[in-house]
């Protein structure tokens, strides 16, 4: 058992660092020029506006809860009255949310 | 009953003191104390009241608290001297300092009539608290730093003294089954032999602090430079008795058997803190510090007293805590005037100022010739019973102690001359106002009262030794 | 279902709440009222299920007994206390109140959990609010405060999370109220599973060593803020390690309880240690509460019923001093938010009564009888006692001495004559805030003089050993 620990943390140890300690190494040039898929890029590179990720993270909220919905739907006969309260209470929430986020004007690009 | 109006009248008092103005703040606390005062004596001649009700149910903790011999006069000495501190302490301190000042008489009336062992030790705690904010807000240029290291040295000592109290309970519930913090049934405790030294010392150290004995004094000589004189004459006449209290009320029961066992050793120990303090106030320079180490001194004789077991020194001690607590207040109050006329502390050769304030001389020679343990005066007595306690079985801290006195004469009458004799090299001062003879007068005639009458007390005291001195009895006749 | 009304009217009104906030921008604290009400009907109706029987809810996965029941007062009460601290400012943004309910409704979960995966939600449910609230002012510290706190956070969630799956490996349940039937085959996975848990937790009550981030939040974020992380959180994440060590590690103390006995020494000499230095009152909070958590872990180390009332005690009078305490520094701080040590200057005298309030509540964290915090003491001691642990015993006194300098340095600006500073002079009292201290002030008072109701309530709330038979 511990042979064999030491074992795997020396092959990981190796595997991390043996080509950073061996291998050649010639920074500069084009390595510092940003990579997508081999297409040079058209506009310069910075930060995307934060706008996007606003948007990005409500799509992704709203996306994840309404796939949830949809086990639900289909099992609706076995989960009976019992079930079909709580998804409603889980709906509910997720409304009151989408109110919020209306209402603060989270919808609008500006 | 009776109870409930000593310990409600300072604390209620406080409150209604840090209600009114500031202007009237003296007069008022002043008016309380005495109230409290009539209370004590309305104690004194009515029936021996006790008060016991439940208060943790859960623990065996109740809220009892008995004025027996050896607690009713440390309680009357509190009423009188925090009267007479309210009377000595300048009205322009504020309502504040008033309110910490009752609050203080508070917490030491429950600290002596406390037989509960919890609530002993909350108003054991509860002491510290109004005293360190009393240095903080109201005194010298250093009294800050005073304040801290009276607070967190005493703390240092209480708290451990604090696992000696659960200790203590939790070995008694193991023992029976039951709780209880009720000092007078955790006699006869079955401790391991193990804990037995570290739970005494926890204790005696807690003990030895608050006195101090030496070598625990090191937060003496500021918080008594430091403080107003008022404050330096409570803490040192009536707090300091807490620790040599401490031994009697609660050592005593509990410890009997290691308090035997160790008593060689212990005597060795306050010897040591009896001649300590006695050579240290021959060679200080400021007056407020001869004081200090005589009290220390003192303190070490009353502890002298008790460890000695004997009835006679035990009784002699119960004794001189009374009398050391008016003396020594009386003393550091009549300093604190010379302070306030000369404007410093330090005393250098002679400097006359009996020419031109006579009173103030007669007071503060007498206040010193009992401290010195004039024949007559109470000093003398209870000094007397301690050594002859000590007498029978060891002769050789009876003769310390007697040389001790010797000493004590030396450091008093150095200090009276140093200050009030000779041809006066420094401008004379006034003398005594009218008022401060009105509070100095009931002081010095309580002294006299107590010297030439101290079975007034032992006859009182020696009931509530009954369980020490049934012990020493136990021990084969020893006595 | 009966049981979970008190967290159903929560998250009712913290919905609500933010509907509110959403719908009416105009209507002043009114976020605030609606989420109060749902806190006191909460707390009523928690309070009506004193008389209930242990059991176990929900297909196992949570457990009602006294012992949450009480978990479920403290919170709400450090809620409602932080609620009423942040009420009338509107620089905290008007999210605060439903933000504040959702994070003590996760406070409420972890008192209640009897599965791991209810811990998990229950402490998710308590952080994320908070690394929002962190932030609240929008301030440079703010910012940095809620950052730090994020990204430690979310490193011990992801140890925590490692933790439990690592216990379902061992035991594959999740319901650790039957680990003691279980007795796991694989122990070496359950050991290492209990580690990790263990460590998650420390993170979230700031045992030292994994204390770092607490001064630094606490300096960072709003006063109010900082008051439910310090009462609040501390109270969930002790709650829930008490339980998960008394339920789930029952018959195995001899491992877990030296360990717990070591740091809980350990922090509460270095939390109040460290605390001694600083002239941040918020910092110093900060440390004060990393050494509170050591005295909280003595009630769990002892592992005794006994020990587990006593740490259930002490967090009232804790709570209730940081109230007072936290409740003085809104006062000074007013449209700021950093109080030092210096800004205390001359309180006693200008502020007589604002002052004697921060003086009961350091007292009270100090330990100094006829305050909340003595009783609690020593009924830790006791405790220590019992269970034959001098070592703990001392600890709390040392780790209580060395408390003392931090405590006192406060309380000693107080009484400097020289020069009053300008926040105390400028200082305005709000109505909220007196509530609150009025509450600490009472309490803290209350307990210390007549602690046995308190003492007689907890008695009963921890005889819930019955249930590690599984």
């Amino acid at each position: 058992m511990l042979i064999y620990l030491i074992v795997s943390l020396l092959v990981v140890l190796q595997m991390s660092f043996a080509s950073d300690i061996m291998g050649p190494k010639a920074p500069g040039g084009l390595k510092k020029v940003t990579y997508e898929s081999g297409i040079v890029p058209e506009a310069p590179v910075g930060y995307f506006s934060v706008r996007f990720y606003r948007v990005a993270m409500l799509f992704m909220i709203f996306d994840v809860v309404i796939m949830a919905l949809y086990p639900w739907a289909t099992s609706l006969h076995v989960l009976k009255a019992h079930g079909f309260y709580n998804g409603l209470a889980f709906f509910a929430i997720v409304v009151v949310a989408f109110l919020y986020v209306w209402r603060k004007g989270g919808f609008q690009w500006h | 009953m009776l109870w409930i109006f000593l310990l409600g009248i300072p604390l209620v008092g406080a409150f209604v003191t840090l209600a009114v103005s500031n202007g009237v703040a003296k007069v008022t606390a002043e008016v309380i104390a005495g109230i409290e005062v009539l209370a004590f004596i309305a104690f004194l001649v009515g029936p021996r009241a006790t008060l016991d009700l439940s208060w943790i149910p859960a623990w065996g903790i109740r809220f009892h608290l008995t004025a027996d011999g050896l607690a009713l006069f440390l309680l009357g000495l509190t009423a009188v001297m925090s009267l007479v501190a309210i009377f000595a302490s300048k009205a322009d301190y504020g309502r504040t300092y008033f309110f910490w000042v009752l609050f203080l008489e508070f917490a030491s009336m429950g600290l002596f009539g406390a037989v509960d062992l919890f609530l002993f030790y909350v108003f054991w705690e509860l002491v510290l608290i109004p005293v360190f904010f009393l240095l903080t807000g109201w005194s010298g240029a250093r009294g800050r730093l005073a304040a801290l290291k009276w607070l967190i040295m005493n703390l240092f000592g209480s708290l451990f003294m604090l696992i000696g109290v659960v200790a203590v309970a939790v070995i008694y519930q193991q023992n029976t089954g039951h709780f209880s913090f009720e000092i007078a049934s955790l006699t006869h405790l079955a401790i391991s032999p193990a804990a037995q030294p570290w739970i005494f010392g926890s204790f005696a150290l807690a003990f030895a602090i608050k006195a101090p004995l030496w070598p625990f004094h090191g937060w003496m000589p500021d918080a008594y430079g430091e403080a107003p004189p008022p404050i330096t004459s409570l803490v040192a006449g009536v707090l300091s008795k807490a620790g040599v209290f401490g031994f009697l009320r609660v050592m005593l029961p509990i410890f009997a058997p290691e308090l035997a066992r160790y008593q060689t050793g212990l005597l060795i120990w306050v010897a040591v803190g009896l001649v300590y303090g006695a050579f240290m106030a021959v060679r200080q320079r400021d007056m407020k510090m001869v004081t200090a180490y005589a009290s220390l001194s003192h303190l070490s004789m009353i502890a002298l007293g008790i460890f000695s077991l004997t009835a006679a020194g035990i009784v002699g001690a119960t004794f001189l805590m009374v009398a050391h607590g008016l003396m020594v207040g009386g003393l550091f109050l009549i300093l604190g005037v010379v302070e306030e006329r000369i404007g410093h502390r330090e005393f250098n050769g002679v400097m006359g100022l009996n020419q031109g304030a006579p009173r103030l001389a007669t007071y503060f020679l007498f206040f010193a010739l009992a401290a010195l343990g004039l024949p007559g005066l109470p000093g003398f007595a209870g000094e007397y019973m301690i050594i002859q306690g000590l007498v029978a079985h060891e002769v050789v801290f009876a003769g310390i102690a007697g040389f001790v006195l010797v000493v004590a004469a030396w450091y008093m009458l150095r200090l009276f001359q140093g200050i009030m004799q000779g041809r006066p090299n420094a401008p004379a001062v006034a003398d005594l106002s009218r008022g401060q003879v009105a509070w100095l007068v009931p002081m010095a005639l309580l002294i006299v009262v107590i010297g030439v009458w101290p079975a007034g007390i032992t006859s009182q005291a020696v009931p509530s030794l009954f369980h020490a001195v049934h012990f020493v009895a136990d021990r084969g006749g020893k006595n | 279902m009966g049981y979970l009304i008190p967290e159903v009217l929560l998250a009712g009104g913290a919905l609500l709440a933010l509907l509110a906030v959403a719908m009416l921008p105009n209507a002043k604290n009114l976020g605030s009222w609606i989420v109060l009400l749902a806190m006191l009907a909460a707390g009523v109706d928690a309070a009506s299920m004193w008389g209930v029987t242990a059991k176990l809810i929900m297909s196992d996965t949570m457990a009602i007994d006294k012992y949450s029941i009480l978990v479920t007062e403290f919170v709400l009460l450090a809620g409602a206390s932080s609620l009423l601290l942040a009420w009338n400012a509107d620089r905290f943004g008007a999210e605060l109140p439903p933000l504040m309910a959702i994070s003590v409704l996760g406070m409420m979960t972890l008192g209640t959990a009897a599965n791991l995966m209810v811990v998990f939600v229950g402490i998710e449910l308590l952080s994320l609010p908070l690394y929002i609230l962190a932030a609240s002012t929008r301030t440079r510290a703010g910012g940095e405060a809620a950052l730090k706190y994020l990204l430690l956070g979310a490193f011990s969630s992801g140890i925590l999370l490692f933790g439990m799956a690592l216990l379902y490996g061992a035991t594959s349940s999740l319901t650790f109220v039957v680990y003691p039937a279980i007795t796991a085959a694989n122990t070496w996975l359950l050991w290492s599973g209990l580690g990790l848990v263990l460590v998650g937790i420390a993170f979230k009550l700031a045992i030292v060593p994994f204390h770092m981030w607490v001064p630094d939040v606490y300096e960072g974020s709003p006063t109010p803020v900082t008051h439910l992380m310090a009462f609040g959180t501390k109270v969930g994440a002790a709650i829930i390690l008490l339980r998960l060590l008394a339920f789930g590690f029952y018959g195995q103390d001899g491992s877990w309880g030296t360990l717990i006995g070591y740091l809980a020494v350990l922090t509460m000499i270095v939390g109040n240690l460290l605390a001694v230095p600083q002239l941040n009152l918020k910092r110093l909070l900060g440390y004060s509460g990393i050494g509170h958590a050591g005295f909280l872990l003595v009630g769990i180390a002892t592992h005794s019923v006994d020990g587990a009332n006593a740490m259930m005690f002490y967090l009232l009078p804790y709570g209730l001093a940081a109230m007072a305490v936290f409740g003085v520094l809104r006062l000074i701080e007013g449209q700021g938010d950093e109080v030092t040590l210096s800004d205390l200057r001359g309180m006693a005298y200008r502020r007589p009564w604002l002052a004697a309030v921060l003086i009961v509540g350091m007292l009270s964290f100090a330990g100094i009888p006829l305050t909340g915090g003595f009783v609690g003491k020593f009924f830790l001691l006791q405790a220590a006692l019992f269970a034959s642990q001098p070592g703990l015993a001392v600890g709390i006194v040392v780790g209580t001495l060395v408390g003392l300098f931090a405590y006192l340095r406060p309380l000693q600006m107080l009484f400097q004559r020289t020069e009053v500073s300008a926040k105390v002079q400028h200082l305005r009292w709000s109505v909220a805030g007196a509530v609150v201290l009025g509450v600490a002030v009472v309490g803290t008072i209350g307990i210390g003089v007549y602690p046995a109701p308190l003492v007689h309530i907890v008695s009963q709330s921890a005889n819930f050993y019955w249930l590690t038979g599984g």
